[in-house]
């Protein structure tokens, strides 16, 4: 990408496979893109576009039947596609992090919360129990949980939902990882709430000079929280640069169309986009999106466009 | 509730509530009134939009209305007469007349049946059809949404979200019915083709003077397809208004404080001053409140906002459930004005 030194996490050509009986599904499809230190970037895309996969590549979560066929996850210049469980629970929880959009996926229902949250800081840290406790006691209420050393005692079903994605949200970035990556954080959540809880995240991660990754379909809670935005389509990244660029001025026409459907329309019809995702059952030949594209011509579909730094961002399209 | 005489309302709701009785964690049994004292009106050919979060019981409004749940009190006139509850021979007539899109697109189509053969059961509805008929009816309503009609053949496993509710609309046009309710109609649907939907009943609309009950949260639907629209809140209406209205000049904080979180004009590219923001999150126990539900989140809160709030004509046509609301109109202004 632009500076190999400054990026943190790089994704080279991340191809994968899954398996299953007799079908075999390609959502990853040669995926480049890179997430630099100290810096908040969004992966943006709807159903099926892969960014949830790709999410779990970085953090050794893939599905058991997933396989990763090419390309690489260079984390601080090392590839960590083929790192074992063993090593990867080394990493979690201490570098990379990882908060879902139900925080019950995060917090274990039978232990209470502060406990939990204390233990992750205990073996991270390798503090004492004591010294841990305090700490998990700090971390609530950093978050804004109020009373903390009496929520401390409560468990995941005692909180509300807004609560218990901020306790989530404290286990997380107990370790100061280097990496928050943030799975749909706010899907399902009322308004309002979604606001208050993107503000936390991106305060929490900037306090600690972390990176975030936040996975979204939501290309609207990019624009306040986000310093890049990659736009994710069929397995393959469209466009990737900094978000004001991108939001103000969209090259590629998913992009365009994309942040078109979010707007709301003065008049009487909606935008869309005609047509529907495809399920990925072969590795593609020509761009993913040529079937639904306004703009497509006969190259869209003869050649796999690659990325290309364009108009200060880079944009995979064979008709710029 | 406006005090003026009926016009053409093919729907009229009055003091509806509902109240459901349930456990808690304890085990113990608690009463929650998830539609309170809510009235209103839908002329012929109207859309109505609700607005809320979840939670906020707009959904079960409907749910009465379709005769899926009873109400505990109030009365609902559709077309000028008492609407019972829609279990009995005497309101197959009328069940015809009253349909409903639900969120999930799987939910109205039988898995193990082929669409054509749901079809045919929703034709039943219409009286003194054959089966030739019914199978030309098929064709036309799946060629009608959009869809080619050799996909009748199909099982619903072997179609999309967006397909499924395309023929679930389908469906709901079969009975030829006088009022459609929308159950957050394309919720389940990605983004970028909720347009597909929405324009498509739109179409339908225009077509054949179908008056929409629509219940959404995504306010970029109800800013297509609403002519008016009522924001609810822990089962209160708090604000009515037309459409264009809660866009742009919404008189209830918390309407003020939806519109402002849901980024659909600027995508959050703007740094807003967030004048209004609501903080906490919606709470079940603030249904005890007897007066504002919002008091624990409003920034305006002062105490005499205790008291129980009636919904009032606040502006013509512009009724909110506000003591305060044309205060803190000002105090925006003011403090727009000396920035």
């Amino acid at each position: 990408m632009v500076d190999k030194k400054k990026e943190f996490i790089e994704l080279n050509k991340l191809t994968l496979v899954i398996s299953s009986k007799n079908k075999k599904l390609f959502p990853l499809q040669g995926v480049n893109f890179s997430i630099p230190h100290n810096t908040k970037v969004a992966l943006v895309g709807e159903s099926g576009s892969g960014k949830s996969l790709t999410a779990a590549s970085i953090i050794g979560m893939l599905p058991s039947n997933a396989e990763i066929i090419e390309g690489n996850i260079l984390m601080n210049g090392s590839n960590i596609v083929n790192l074992s469980e063993k090593d990867f629970q080394q990493i979690r929880g201490k570098e990379i992090s990882i908060i879902f959009q139900n925080p019950k996926e995060s917090l274990n229902p039978i232990i209470s919360v502060g406990k939990q949250i204390a233990e992750v800081i205990r073996v991270h840290e390798k503090l004492s129990r004591r010294e841990s406790i305090n700490k998990a006691i700090k971390s609530l209420e950093l978050l804004g949980i109020p009373s903390p050393s009496k929520r401390f005692e409560d468990f995941p079903h005692q909180y509300s939902g807004g609560m218990a994605q901020r306790a989530a949200l404290a286990m997380a970035m107990a370790c100061r990882p280097a990496l928050l990556i943030a799975d749909e954080p706010t899907s399902g959540l009322d308004a309002t709430l979604q606001q208050q809880v993107l503000e936390l995240l991106s305060n929490q991660v900037q306090d600690q000079k972390s990176s975030l990754l936040l996975i979204t379909h939501d290309i609207s809670v990019v624009g306040a929280t986000c310093d890049q935005v990659a736009v994710m389509y069929g397995g393959r990244i469209m466009e990737f640069g900094d978000t004001k660029t991108i939001l103000n001025n969209p090259i590629n026409p998913y992009t365009i169309k994309l942040i078109e459907s979010f707007r709301r329309s003065k008049n009487r019809s909606m935008t869309s986009i005609p047509g529907s995702v495809k399920p990925l059952v072969d590795k593609l030949k020509c761009c993913p999106f040529a079937p639904r594209c306004y703009k497509a011509e006969k190259d869209c579909n003869n050649q796999l466009p690659s990325l290309s730094f364009v108009k200060k961002r880079y944009v995979a399209c064979s008709n710029l | 509730m406006s005090g003026k005489i009926a016009e053409n309302y093919l729907l009229e709701v009055k003091t509806l509530n509902k109240v459901f009785e349930i456990r808690d964690a304890a085990l113990r049994k608690r009463n929650i009134k998830a539609v309170d004292g809510v009235s209103f009106e839908i002329k012929n050919k109207e859309t109505f939009a609700i607005v809320g979060e979840s939670g906020s019981g707009k959904s079960t409004i409907g749910r009465i209305l379709l005769g899926l749940t009873d109400k505990t009190e109030g009365q609902i006139f559709f077309d000028g007469k008492p609407l019972q509850i829609l279990n009995n021979k005497d309101s197959i007539p009328l069940r015809r007349r009253l349909q409903i899109v639900f969120q999930d697109p799987t939910s109205s189509f039988d898995p193990r049946m082929s669409i054509l053969d749901s079809l045919f059961e929703f034709l039943d509805l219409r009286q003194g059809i054959n089966n030739d008929d019914k199978f030309r009816l098929a064709k036309e309503l799946v060629l009608e949404v959009g869809l080619d009609p050799e996909m009748v053949y199909r099982k619903p496993s072997e179609m999309s979200g967006g397909q499924l509710q395309r023929l679930n609309i389908a469906r709901a046009l079969a009975s030829s019915p006088d009022l459609i309710f929308l159950d957050e109609p394309t919720s389940s649907l990605d983004v970028s083709i909720r347009g597909q939907i929405v324009n498509l009943l739109l179409e339908k609309q225009e077509k054949y003077g179908i008056t929409f009950l629509l219940v959404a949260h995504d306010l970029r639907v109800v800013a297509v397809m609403a002519d008016r629209v009522a924001v609810m809140y822990l089962g209160q209406f708090v604000e009515i208004c037309d459409k264009d209205k809660i866009f742009s000049n919404p008189l209830h904080p918390y309407t003020r404080g939806l519109i402002q979180a849901a980024r659909i004009d600027d995508l959050g590219l703007i740094k807003k001053n967030n004048i209004v923001r609501l903080s906490g999150e919606l709470k079940e126990e603030d249904i005890k409140s007897k007066g504002c539900r919002l008091t624990s989140r409003c920034p305006f809160y002062e105490s005499k906002c205790n008291i129980k709030q009636d919904i009032i004509e606040l502006r013509p046509s512009q009724w909110v459930r506000c003591w305060k609301a044309l205060k803190v109109e000002n105090s925006i202004s003011n403090q727009m004005i000396n920035k």
